[in-house]
């Protein structure tokens, strides 16, 4: 079926280089998400994968076959734009079935396609209306129709739900991840939503100025980002950052106008780096009330906080103050969230903490 | 017993005596019986105000907020009449401080006229309204017309009143005069349809339709094909684009008396294309389109081509920048070939910059008439005459009035028939979609 692998793919524009040495195998099946802040390269190496821009030098190859020179319609591919692009001046049924025309598929084929398609999506019902009286999700299932209707080995997504409203994106998302169930065809998908990324991704690929970060699976980016960067971009609210100073293999956090040494797992990599000062990256959500059942945890530690703002989102809550003149959000219940105040007693969990190099950024194993 | 409502009426009916007496005092009414109408017309009116205003103890005018703006009109209407009054020799005999700036007065005495009467009018509608819907909760179609955005709609009446009379009035003004024997001078004497049957009865007329057809086709085709080839062309991310832009538009910036001159030399037999070719060695070439009578129509095309195809370049161009980069994208990925993509996709997507663009088109084709004066004079013979220049010609030449009316009508019917269906389909289509 449609396996992809990118070789040693450059790309500039001008003197731009936009795409620093790619290297990326992606399987049969696999729905792999691109992510990235604007302007990392990732629109453009969907670009390159489609065949809508030429490579400066490495290789496409899909399916066994090198397509790095072929024009887009010869390399089995179907894309879904953020803007739909649908042809405005033809109804549904000409919009999904114009791409088979120009192919040559005969009509009584056509037909059955577009039957398949439209019931598959549910839009059988619309498919005399133009794309200008269909609403945004209509839209975008009338686009991803198009893309069905060529039974493609490859499907690929430009930020397909970047145009929707909040709750339909949350619909659309998984109306995506269903069709991904049902046909199993390989999905690259970009965007620049990272809860996106997780929900939807077999492996994530995280983008920074054309270079590739880490690519792994929604749990592995989560849980053991390679990078500084690639812990801040994965995560909602974000991974906290705290400077500290290291003593005795232990680090100094000074929190709710006291000083704590704090206990951390990856203390080999703390003695190899020979570093005075460490960036220490925890998860809000290891930052909690005091739990009842936290024994035989060695990690677990409590400290004071002095809450300065709370940011209540329902399931949860969010309080914000200080550790070493640095913010730290943490994630509280909804019950505790509301009495948090000064001296708050919390409750800091590092089995999961890692540690990055402060001048490089990168994590020290 | 006279209730609330009677005295409204009452005034209402007096209001519109004053009305008709303004009007027979502007009119001017000729047999001496009648001549003192409008003054006892008036003093009737303003008796029955003042026995209403006696009987009904109050005026309630100002009831709601249509009558409300009826007195706004009122007021625009007493200012407009009171600049009427001022170009009155009678007025500036008791003011003589007004005749130093009668010239003034005198340029705006008609409009004066007009809008008084026109501010009369609104405003006796809006009180005839106001009276009949006492509750008036949701504003009507009158409403809406006349008292929303009032003071700008007070603005643009001057325009309004400009275009009425240039574009109606004219227009109907020459089509009755083409059913005259005006001469020099327009007169009002009837000879039903004779400079019709003399018009197309004329050699000339027919050489000048035929000019245009071929003109008119012709630029109307080539505009759009070379228009659009080109813009297709500057939107393929072209190097140097903004230069060849400006290029390509340099002559748009030509009157056409100069791009006719221009032409005029360059296809001169004597020192154009001709005698550089001549004078590269081969004597016998022979290229002069201007002095032939079978192809001079397609020399002033030429010149009318080099000066308009910029233009509708840009338009295009425009056009074709508002089309999504992603709908080109996902043509491609459908393996849609380039040159289909711009008939099935992009041409139908940028249906309303050819409207526009074929309106440009369309007017400079019926009013071609300086390109044919600076580069031929409708010569040789007569074999480049168009429409315009016959109506030209015969008005201010010939000093025959009536027959350039007449011409001028039937341009003016020709573009209707090809305009209203045009306009009934593409506004009638939109009504029902």
């Amino acid at each position: 079926m449609g396996s992809i692998s990118l070789n040693n793919i450059n790309k500039s524009f001008g003197s731009t280089e936009v795409l620093k040495n790619i290297n990326l195998d992606i399987a049969d099946g696999e729905f792999l998400i691109l992510i990235g802040p604007s302007g990392c390269g990732k629109s453009t190496l969907m670009n390159l994968i489609a065949g809508l821009e030429d490579l400066n030098s490495g290789e496409i190859i899909i399916d066994g076959l090198n397509v790095s020179d072929e024009s887009p319609k010869d390399r089995d591919i179907a894309m879904v734009f953020q803007s739909y692009a649908l042809y405005p001046t033809m109804n549904v049924a000409r919009n999904i079935c114009f791409g088979l025309e120009m192919n040559k598929v005969p009509k009584s084929e056509q037909e059955s396609i577009l039957k398949r398609v439209s019931e598959l999506l549910q839009i059988d019902h619309l498919l005399d209306r133009k794309p200008g009286q269909l609403s945004g999700g209509q839209r975008q299932r009338v686009a991803m129709g198009r893309a069905l209707a060529r039974s493609p080995k490859v499907f690929l997504f430009d930020e397909p739900l970047s145009n929707l409203d909040a709750k339909l994106r949350v619909e659309m998302r998984t109306e995506i991840k269903k069709l991904h169930k049902r046909i199993g065809t390989t999905m690259v998908y970009v965007t620049h939503d990272q809860i996106e990324a997780m929900t939807l991704a077999d492996r994530i690929a995280v983008l920074k100025d054309g270079e590739l970060q880490q690519i792994g699976t929604p749990y592995e980016i989560y849980n053991d980002p390679v990078s500084h960067f690639v812990a801040d971009f994965m995560g909602s609210p974000g991974m906290n950052f705290i400077e500290c100073i290291v003593k005795d293999e232990n680090l100094i956090i000074e929190s709710g106008g006291k000083k704590y040494e704090i206990l951390i797992p990856c203390k080999d990599a703390l003695n190899k780096s020979n570093l005075d000062v460490v960036l220490l990256g925890i998860r809000p959500e290891m930052l909690t009330e005091v739990q009842p059942s936290t024994v035989g945890n060695k990690f677990i530690q409590k400290v004071k906080f002095d809450v300065e703002v709370i940011e209540p989102m329902g399931a949860d809550t969010v309080a914000i103050g200080q550790w070493n003149e640095t913010e730290v959000m943490v994630r509280l219940s909804p019950e505790s969230g509301n009495s948090a105040g000064n001296g708050f007693d919390l409750q800091v969990d590092t089995s999961k903490a890692i540690l990055f190099d402060p001048s490089s950024g990168l994590r020290l194993r | 017993m006279l209730t609330k409502a009677h005295p409204e009426r009452f005034f209402i009916g007096s209001i519109m005596l004053a009305f008709a007496a303004l009007i027979m005092t502007t009119v001017g009414i000729k047999p001496q019986l009648l001549q003192n109408l409008q003054f006892l017309i008036l003093l009737v009116s303003l008796l029955l105000v003042i026995w209403i205003g006696f009987k009904a103890g109050k005026f309630q005018i100002i009831t709601n907020r249509l009558r409300n703006r009826a007195i706004g009109w009122l007021i625009a209407a007493t200012c407009s009449a009171a600049l009427w009054s001022f170009a009155q020799k009678s007025t500036q005999i008791v003011f003589p401080a007004l005749k130093e700036f009668r010239k003034i007065w005198n340029t705006f005495e008609p409009f004066a006229l007009f809008a008084t009467i026109v501010f009369i009018l609104f405003a006796l509608i809006l009180f005839i309204v106001g009276s009949r819907d006492s509750k008036l909760e949701r504003p009507g179609f009158i409403e809406r017309s006349l008292v929303n955005n009032l003071s700008s709609k007070i603005a643009a009446l001057p325009m309004v009143f400009t275009a009425v009379g240039v574009f109606v009035i004219a227009t109907l003004w020459t089509v009755y005069h083409s059913f005259t024997n005006s001469r020099m001078l327009p007169k009002s004497e009837f000879i039903g349809l004779a400079q019709y049957e003399r018009l197309w009865n004329s050699d000339r007329w027919y050489m000048s339709i035929e000019n245009l057809a071929i003109y008119g086709a012709c630029s109307l085709i080539f505009s759009l094909l070379i228009g659009f080839m080109l813009a297709a062309l500057l939107d393929q991310k072209t190097r140097f684009e903004n230069t060849f832009r400006t290029i390509f538009l340099y002559p748009f910036a030509l009157s056409f008396i100069v791009t006719g001159l221009v032409w005029q030399w360059i296809l001169n037999p004597d020192y154009g294309v001709q005698k550089i070719i001549r004078s590269l060695g081969f004597d016998s070439f022979v290229f002069n389109p201007l002095y032939n009578m079978d192809i001079v129509i397609y020399g002033i095309l030429v010149a009318g081509l080099w000066q308009g195809t910029g233009f509708i370049m840009c338009l295009m161009l425009a056009g074709l920048r508002g089309i999504d980069q992603e709908i080109w994208k996902a043509a491609r990925i459908d393996g849609i070939p380039m040159w289909k993509t711009y008939i099935q996709i992009v041409i139908p997507m940028m249906r309303p910059v050819f409207i526009t663009t074929l309106v440009i088109i369309a007017a400079g084709i019926i009013k071609v008439y300086d390109l044919v004066v600076a580069q031929t004079s409708g010569g040789p013979g007569m074999s480049s005459e168009v429409p315009a220049k016959y109506v030209y010609d015969y008005m201010f030449g010939a000093q025959n009035l009536a027959q350039g009316f007449a011409a001028s009508t039937m341009m003016l019917v020709s573009v209707l028939i090809v305009l209203i269906p045009f306009v009934y389909l593409e506004f009638g289509r939109r009504k029902n979609a």
